[in-house]
């Protein structure tokens, strides 16, 4: 009688919970779900902007695709994204490493100062964006005039094929910097005194200590940090679209940029539909690795 | 230790004091060359936003925050309430599923 009543109870909890989750999951299909559909759908039409015939029109679907992999500028576009990935999270990881290790000591002043060090993170992209052209424009760049007043001649960084990447790379990390300090900051604030305590009645160096006691506790927050940074650097748009605007040339196209450009400057939506497809599919591959990774499948009683 | 910090805070933060100073600055002032550390301040940048269509983007920015900020508390809320409780398989699952959608790249939801 006793299970019989339970059962009945967890029954109507069960119900209840699928009530209070029902409108999430509504909204998010409406606004994720569907629009992912009709980007598949659209993937494999020829759809033009300038043609609208061509927007149904399934009677050749991997023609997109098969394009796709003979599209020089797209296999461009993923090399730039790889470099762009691989430095802003690298420059992102170890600056944001020795900055949490820094800040992590115990004083009132470096306290208010990891609040200072967010700011960049918490600025607009807009704003990020602008103060960079600012930086990036030799008239009125404070780091040009330094450059000026040291007697350099130094090209405008953003125009110079030879800087252009570096450009976007240096305002990324300055503007992702702080995720990865602030992650790896509250991973050191679990770090067990007793550990680093135990670790000193051993004898350890400082160095030593750094080295075997706090980085290996810190690494897996510091693997779903670089993930998380790393997805977000697929999505890189709006520095790019500020500063360079893909060039010079397309040396600072990334893929989801290209994909941009395909859509809505030369009108190929079919097209750019299957490279934004290929761009869901790489995150969300990426996404399901850092879930593995945190492991919240595993909670699971 | 300190001094090191500090200095890496102020180096860190240098682009964006200098976007705060140019805000106080004529056009002729931003263009000097060198820049002088003492100029005359002027408050004209802000004074001249509350004639210009900042207003009226501000005030839209200020509804669009409200207003969609109110939304996803009162669709949220109960979600997270649900799923926290939720401790059988279908919960973590559906948890996994709703992070998931936040790492979407944008310009998938732009060309429909």
């Amino acid at each position: 009688l006793i299970s019989e009543r339970s059962a009945g109870f967890s029954r109507q909890q069960h119900r209840f919970f699928v009530f209070c989750v029902a409108p999430s999951l509504a909204v998010l299909a409406l606004i994720t779900l569907l629009p992912s559909l009709y980007l598949l759908a659209t993937s494999f039409t020829p759809l033009n902007l300038t043609r609208p015939e061509t927007q149904w029109d399934f009677s050749q679907p991997l023609e997109s695709y098969r394009q796709l992999l003979a599209d020089d500028r797209l296999r461009n576009s993923m090399w730039v994204q790889v470099k762009l990935s691989f430095w802003t999270v690298s420059l992102q990881l170890l600056i944001g490493l020795g900055l949490a290790l820094l800040l992590n000591i115990k004083s009132r002043l470096l306290e208010a100062l990891r609040t200072v060090f967010l700011i960049p993170m918490v600025l607009p992209p807009i704003v990020v964006a602008i103060i960079w052209k600012v930086i990036y424009t030799p008239d009125i760049s404070p780091m040009h005039g330094i450059f000026r007043a040291l007697g350099w001649n130094v090209p405008a960084l953003i125009t110079d094929p030879n800087w252009a990447l570096t450009s976007i790379i240096i305002a990324d990390t300055w503007e992702w910097f702080p995720f990865t300090m602030l992650m790896v900051l509250a991973a050191l604030q679990m770090l067990p005194q007793e550990l680093l305590d135990a670790a000193k009645v051993d004898g350890a160096s400082p160095w030593q200590l750094t080295r075997h006691v706090t980085l290996p506790f810190i690494q897996g927050v510091l693997l779903v940090a670089g993930l998380f940074r790393l997805i977000d650097s697929i999505k890189a748009f709006p520095l790019i679209f500020i500063l360079t605007d893909g060039g010079p040339g397309n040396l600072t196209e990334v893929t989801n940029y290209y994909s941009y450009l395909q859509a809505f400057n030369f009108s190929y939506l079919g097209f750019s539909s299957a490279i934004t497809v290929v761009l869901l599919a790489a995150t969300i591959v990426l996404s399901w690795v850092i879930i593995r990774v945190v492991g919240w499948g595993v909670r699971v009683d | 230790m300190q001094t090191l910090a500090v200095v890496l805070a102020g180096l860190a933060l240098s682009p964006f004091l200098w976007l705060l100073l140019m805000s106080f600055k004529t056009n002729a002032e931003i263009f000097r060359f060198p820049p002088r550390l003492l100029f005359d301040a002027t408050l004209a940048n802000y004074a001249a936003l509350w004639t210009s269509e900042f207003r009226n983007s501000f005030s839209n920015s200020l509804i669009v925050g409200v207003v969609s900020t109110a939304v996803s508390l009162v669709i949220g809320v109960p979600a997270a309430y649900a799923l926290s409780r939720w401790t059988s398989h279908g919960g973590a699952t559906v948890t996994l599923w709703i992070l998931a959608s936040r790492m979407a790249p944008p310009i998938a939801f732009t060309i429909p």
